[in-house]
């Protein structure tokens, strides 16, 4: 099957010139967090579109928005910002070729460093007001980072899905990344955990990011993202993402 | 002759059964038309001596909501705090509103219903109905 089966592929609109520039990833998750967060801050940016993922394996929809084809994973960027959204939930085959090409790629661009945003379904998050958000880093430099602007640092556990497939994919190929995860519903819409993580990308990145608009809009979102929700709940039930609830074997 | 037909139909019939079991409320729209309902989502854990139930009903005030719960359903209904209006559903132009959140929630165990307690908090639901245990304490000698 590998052999008829071609790498996924970044077709981009220009070619422009990139200046070290930072890369953040929200895919579909859990609580969707990363991936209202990563939409609000590319509204907020007003990064233009860059261009778009192609590959066989990506899930038979194309969107329609404002009378034009769009592909479902797109890339938005300026010279210093890149995001990468997904409007569908992403089966593990698409994830696998979809973490390998984003690191290359982001090689290939001289990027300063891969940042994902990401949820952690905690049981209690009805009783907690304002979601706490915490950091992985994938060298002592992102550690610093963390440290330095308050977000603790995860020391123990599982991380599953996506997010665990970019960060191996890091790992092997030196990049330094960061992963930032809000504490949140797992299998609702928490706008207000992609709230706190743009927050804490402000103070790790200086980018400032306006969340009011995020905030009035955020029960209209619970409501119009239900559906990606429960597609996207599915797929973490195939990955595993159970797991980041279990204790590991090798314990401090 | 005939038999063998009426057997492959009925065998037929049995699976397309099974796979109507395994995939309903997996890509059934989230929504229905006719009656202006939306459908919430629904998160059921259980565990030893309860099974609690969480509703996500943004838009939703708390004296709207109407919960009804049977040893083995939980039903819920909830009027939103105003019409929820879509210009399009799917790719064809066709302006619509909807009222009311509904749910229909089977549970994975029988339940006492007189005991149930409920509470909602920023738009968040959570049901907590005690279990029917049944059955007898065995005593270890």
């Amino acid at each position: 099957m590998s052999s008829i089966l071609r790498e996924m592929q970044f077709i981009e609109y220009t070619d422009r010139k990139f200046e070290e520039p930072i890369a953040i990833i929200g895919l579909p998750d859990v609580g969707l967090v990363g991936a209202i967060a990563t939409v609000h801050l590319t509204r907020e940016l007003k990064l233009p579109e860059h261009g778009y993922a192609y590959y066989d394996l990506i899930p038979p929809v194309i969107l329609l928005h404002g009378g034009e084809l769009k592909s479902p994973i797109r890339i938005y960027a300026n010279e210093k910002v890149i995001t990468l959204i997904s409007e569908i939930a992403l089966p593990t085959q698409t994830i696998l070729a979809l973490s390998k090409k984003i690191v290359h790629w982001i090689m290939e661009k001289k990027g300063k460093y891969i940042l994902m945003l990401s949820g952690l379904g905690v049981p209690n998050r009805m009783d907690i007001e304002e979601p706490k958000v915490y950091g992985v880093a994938t060298n002592m430099e992102g550690k610093k980072i963390l440290q330095e602007n308050g977000i603790e640092i995860l020391q123990e556990g599982f991380i599953a899905g996506a997010n665990a497939l970019i960060l191996r994919e890091c790992i092997k190929n030196k990049i330094p990344a960061i992963l930032l995860l809000s504490e949140s519903f797992t299998e609702f819409p928490d706008p207000a955990a992609a709230a706190s993580i743009l927050k804490a990308f402000s103070k790790i990145t200086g980018i400032q990011i306006d969340t009011k608009k995020l905030i009035e809009q955020a029960e209209e979102i619970r409501i119009k993202a239900r559906e990606l929700m429960r597609r996207t709940q599915r797929q973490l039930k195939a990955m595993r993402k159970i797991q980041e609830s279990e204790v590991p074997l090798m314990y401090r | 002759m005939w038999r063998i037909f009426r057997e492959i139909d009925e065998i037929s019939k049995e699976i397309e059964r099974i796979m109507d079991e395994i995939y309903e409320g997996v890509d059934r729209p989230m929504w229905d038309y006719n009656s202006k309902c939306l459908e919430p989502l629904v998160s059921i854990r259980e565990f030893e001596d309860v099974i609690i139930v969480t509703i996500d009903l943004p838009c939703v005030n708390k004296d709207d909501i109407k919960i009804y719960a049977t040893e083995d359903t939980l039903t819920v209904e909830a009027k939103l705090k105003e019409e929820y209006r879509i210009e399009r559903l799917g790719v064809i132009r066709r302006e619509t509103s909807f009222q009311y959140f509904k749910k229909v929630i089977g549970l994975p165990s029988p339940v006492i219903p007189e005991k149930a307690k409920a509470r909602f908090k920023a738009g968040i639901l959570e049901v907590i109905l005690p279990k029917r245990i049944s059955g007898r304490e065995i005593k270890v000698e």
